[in-house]
């Protein structure tokens, strides 16, 4: 279920406003009702744009802005060739369950109507891959002649990609990006995909990439699309902004893709696999879907996760168990490196489980997962800091299914690895200072002790409350409050000072 | 298992060792209620859901973990447990009921599979050594939760009509409200028959 709601995103007019907001009418009639009406719906109305070709072309109003740019699809399919569309059209139709029906494909489809998964198509398939020459020598009258011989080379040769790659790696992380807005005489394209860069996600990144690799002329990239269209499409666009001499200078990109060597590397697998072993077909659609996983900048996770976002003091997910045990700095200390440690393990596992599960089952393996570890962290209390185990007593197996395992869980799932584990040691970390802190004035205050060092004052009686779970509850409110009064403080002097500025 | 002692227990459970007040599980899914209506169905079903679960664990705790020394490994156990009772039954019915299966929500929240059962159901397990005494522990524990879950939207409620701060508004304020509550639930400490 979750692949079919990534793949709603390409299956609309990317742009809302366009298809429902401004009273232009796209001759699709199933379309908009269809998107509300679940799965059977949204299939029929795929399989009836596919069969009519009314997809946003015909009627559409002059200057109206479509993602998809539909003239410049249909003035594609005259420069693909036969081959090329009509293996285009036997790729959505391939029967594979969770395949993406990606909608760059149904112009094509429209060209060659007729063209059905057969085993024909793909033994044709299979000959190209093995004779990627020919193929990459056939198209070269089409339009683009920059990146021409480098191309197929590339996937010849793979040795030689990485070496050209990293030579610009800022270019090549904003390429997908880039490369639609690079001027290569395709303004309605690079129009719209401006709007749907907002939402995208690593899906329609994917197909639009795709997009490109297939007007590129260099169809060698083809044998390997079903395992990696977008890494192709990336390495197609990355010198396509090489090529262009006056490419815009990287925009800083929303989601971040992968870099430039891993992308290299896993064209270059692909092509290896595909060139080898020749998978089966009924595999390869597949794989599109697991599309690169986007990467957020480190800084930024490490600052959301410890200060701005901090899990304790503004996500405020359920971690109120552990709040109320944590009555010492120790004890509160000892729980947030126990959620530390079972946050990054869980976090690393739904970036690698990722799409694989379906997401409840992924939710509950990884609770599972985190139980053990708690049940591991148990005993490293037990033989480290023995008192902490009396204080805590449920609580380490409870804080493995807080509240904080499963929030980060949507965000690593969506992640790359690395990622996801930065945000773990952000979030744990940040986690683990804060309630250190919160135990830390729970112990001055309720028993006069400071990691257990009396320092009690004379005439001054320890407030009892606070070491108590209500007392850590008030204190956890009163904390949050002050913390997001300075957070709103801070973001208002930082926009007062931007607006001086200007 | 004597009357006085049953007392004791649900008593203790209910008041002065309420699992939301004393222990804080649940307080979350409290603080965060909108819809009274919707809040307490959900409360039921988690009720419900501790004494299933409660009882479900019991006899692994008894014959296969607690003779031999296992008591560490209660919390992956008891999670498998809580996720089998969860998932199991709704994925045959998904299967068996397609039409049924498509209306779940594939981000609904676990009923079974959270803090507050679990917490229970290890809580219990360390209270109760005969069946009688965790059964009647987990029906109690599930009517405190169901009474802390009663008082704290109607608390919660009257202070959306305040006007605190504005870095005050929502969980910091409920954090305030349950805590004052959770004090004034601590004087039922000392209960004793």
């Amino acid at each position: 279920m979750s692949d079919k709601r990534r793949e709603d995103v390409p299956e609309v007019p990317e742009d809302p406003s366009v298809a429902e907001g401004n009273g232009i009418d796209i001759p699709v009639p199933e379309e908009a009702p269809a998107r509300g009406r679940g799965r059977r719906g949204r299939k029929r109305a795929e399989r009836s744009e596919a069969d009519s070709g009314l997809l946003p072309e015909s009627g559409a109003p002059a200057g109206t802005v479509y993602t998809l740019g539909p003239q410049n699809e249909f003035g594609d399919v005259e420069d693909v060739s036969f081959e090329q569309a009509s293996e285009d059209a036997a790729e959505p139709s391939e029967p594979k369950k969770g395949a993406a029906l990606d909608i760059s494909d149904i112009p094509n489809a429209v060209a060659a109507p007729d063209a059905p998964a057969s085993g024909k198509f793909r033994k044709r398939k299979k000959r190209r891959t093995a004779q990627p020459r020919n193929t990459a020598a056939a198209p070269e009258e089409t339009s683009v002649p920059a990146a021409e011989d480098s191309a197929p080379s590339s996937q010849d040769a793979p040795a030689a990609e990485p070496a050209s790659v990293p030579e610009e790696p800022p270019a090549d992380v904003n390429a997908a990006e880039n490369a639609d807005k690079a001027p290569s005489g395709e303004p309605e394209t690079s129009e719209a995909a401006e709007p749907a860069a907002d939402v995208a996600d690593a899906a329609p990144k994917a197909s639009r990439s795709k997009r490109r690799g297939k007007r590129r002329p260099a169809q060698a990239d083809r044998p390997d699309s079903g395992d990696t269209p977008s890494e192709s499409g990336e390495a197609a666009a990355s010198r396509d902004t090489a090529s262009a001499p006056d490419a815009e200078p990287a925009v800083p990109a929303k989601k971040p893709k992968k870099k430039s060597r891993r992308t290299a590397a896993q064209a270059e697998d692909a092509a290896g696999d595909a060139a080898e072993t020749e998978s089966a077909p009924s595999e390869t659609p597949e794989k599109p879907l697991r599309a690169p996983k986007p990467k957020a900048p480190a800084a930024t996770l490490l600052l959301h996760g410890i200060l701005s976002e901090n899990p304790l003091l503004f996500g405020l997910v359920g971690v109120f168990p552990v709040v109320a045990a944590a009555s010492t700095g120790l004890t509160a200390l000892a729980a947030g490196i126990c959620v530390l440690a079972a946050l990054i393990v869980t976090n690393l596992a739904a970036a690698l489980i990722g799409d694989r599960l379906p997401r409840r089952l992924r939710a509950a393996l990884l609770l599972l997962l985190a139980a053990c570890v708690s049940a591991g962290e148990q005993f490293a209390l037990e033989a480290l800091l023995p008192e902490t185990v009396d204080a805590l007593g449920i609580f380490i197996p409870l804080v493995a299914v807080c509240g904080l395992t499963l929030a980060r869980e949507s965000f690593a799932s969506e992640h790359h690895p690395a990622s996801a584990l930065i945000d773990a040691a952000a979030c744990g970390v940040g986690f683990a200072a804060a309630l250190t802190l919160l135990g830390v004035i729970r112990e001055v205050i309720g028993s006069r002790a400071l990691f257990g060092l009396d320092i009690s004052v004379p005439g001054l009686p320890p407030v009892l409350v606070f070491a108590a779970p209500a007392g850590g509850l008030l204190l956890l409110g009163l904390l949050s409050g002050a913390a997001r009064y300075v957070r709103t403080k801070r973001r208002a002097s930082k926009r007062g000072s931007k607006e001086a500025e200007l | 298992m004597s009357f006085s002692q049953m007392l004791t227990i649900s008593l203790g459970l209910i008041l002065s060792e309420n699992i939301v007040f004393s222990r804080a599980l649940g307080l979350r899914a409290m603080l965060e209620a909108e819809y009274p209506r919707r809040t307490a169905w959900l409360t039921l079903r988690v009720a419900v859901g501790i004494v299933l679960t409660s009882m479900a664990a019991w006899p692994v705790d008894r014959f296969l973990l607690s003779p031999f020394g296992l008591e560490a490994v209660r919390a992956p156990v008891y999670v498998l447990i809580a996720g089998i009772l969860e998932l199991v039954p709704e994925i045959v019915l998904k299967k068996a009921v397609p039409s049924l299966g498509a209306r779940f929500r594939e981000d609904r929240p676990f009923l079974l599979l959270n803090v507050v059962v679990l917490g229970c159901a290890l809580t219990l397990s360390e209270l109760c050594p005969s069946f009688a005494e965790l059964a009647v522990g987990a029906v109690s524990a599930a009517l405190g939760y169901v009474l802390a879950s009663v008082i704290l939207s109607s608390v919660l409620r009257r202070t959306r009509f305040a006007e605190p701060p504005a870095c005050f508004e929502g969980t910091p304020l409920a954090l305030v409200s349950a805590a004052l509550i959770a004090l004034a639930f601590a004087g039922f400490h000392g209960l004793h028959f």
